[in-house]
């Protein structure tokens, strides 16, 4: 028996393999069962949300409009301070100088006989 | 293309372009002409009747997740065998630590014929993959080259496998000429209170 007899002999003897009864069915069941687990809106909705998530956390802040709520007016010791603050520092070193002065002054003149009082 | 029949049955194109829109009876109608071919396949494969049951399902799912992936103008035996066999080699990958199992017989028992038989000797002296390979050609009727798209390997390879095949059995039927036909390898039934079998006394 050469090869081309077995060529022959494959050909004409194919056999049928018996599939059990069920088979199908469990098919077409299991064909069905994912089919329904795939259109769960659950899942569908998910791409939406996410794209929903990933706007909000990407979009630039939004700025304060009014809404009604009325601002309250600076306080005015808040405008004194910034008043006291933009003095110029020379001018009150000028006026402690000032004081300096006048004090020695009056020390100088209290200490000192007068000439009147030496001429008497 | 020659027209159909009003009433003939749709062919296997124009099934996969309704499957493809979403239309899961007509894929229910290809499910009915090719699993046979997919279990068998399998079967040959796994040589595990239940393992080839489980896998002709999980093929179908997958095939039907992909169909979108799926050239319509290609015969689709081929592409689903194709799933078939790499979902049997995750099965295998999967159930790695488990001692292997029994090999059942794929063939069933041969009418009584004067000839020799020749599948139920393939079977038990070929590889997997040899035997396989001598399947897809000589049973379904796939070209060398689809089946080594089937079974991963180029067509020379194929060709190279096959040939080899028909000469081991060729050395095996010169070497043991036909005699009386072989024992049913599939085991008696166990004795059980739900098949009637009586314990032989």
């Amino acid at each position: 028996m050469n090869e081309s007899d077995i060529d022959r002999l494959l050909r004409q003897q194919a056999p049928d393999i018996p599939v059990r009864p069920g088979l199908e069915a469990r098919i077409h069941m299991a064909l069905r069962q994912r089919r329904r687990r795939r259109l769960h809106p659950g899942w569908l909705a998910l791409p939406a949300t996410a794209l929903v998530a990933l706007l909000a956390f990407l979009a630039p802040p939004e700025e304060t409009a009014p809404t009604g709520v009325t601002v309250a007016p600076p306080e005015p010791a808040a405008e004194a301070e910034s008043a006291l603050t933009a003095l110029n520092p020379l001018g009150s070193e000028a006026e402690a100088i000032r004081n300096d002065a006048e004090r020695t002054g009056r020390f100088l003149i209290d200490c000192l006989p007068s000439l009147s009082v030496a001429e008497r | 293309m020659a027209p159909h029949a009003p009433d003939s049955p749709p062919d296997e194109a124009s099934l996969v372009r309704q499957s493809r829109a979403g239309s899961l009876e007509a894929f229910d109608q290809l499910v009915h002409e090719l699993h046979p071919k997919v279990h068998a396949f399998l079967l040959t494969l796994t040589r595990n009747r239940q393992d080839a049951e489980d896998l002709t399902q999980e093929t179908f799912v997958r095939a039907w997740r992909k169909l979108d992936r799926f050239d319509p103008s290609r015969p689709l035996l081929p592409w689903l065998l194709t799933i078939a066999r790499r979902q049997s080699i995750a099965m295998l990958r999967k159930n790695r630590p488990l001692p292997p199992l029994e090999l059942e017989s794929v063939i069933p028992a041969p009418e009584p014929s004067p000839g020799p038989d020749l599948w139920r000797t393939a079977e038990t002296h070929l590889s997997r993959d040899a035997f396989s390979a001598l399947w897809l050609h000589y049973r379904e009727e796939l070209s060398l080259a689809e089946v080594g798209k089937v079974l991963g390997k180029r067509e020379g390879a194929v060709k190279v496998l096959v040939h080899r095949a028909r000469r081991t059995l060729a050395e095996k039927l010169r070497n043991d000429p036909p005699g009386p036909p072989p024992l049913p390898v599939t085991p008696p039934p166990i004795p059980s209170i739900w098949n009637n079998t009586r314990v032989p006394s």
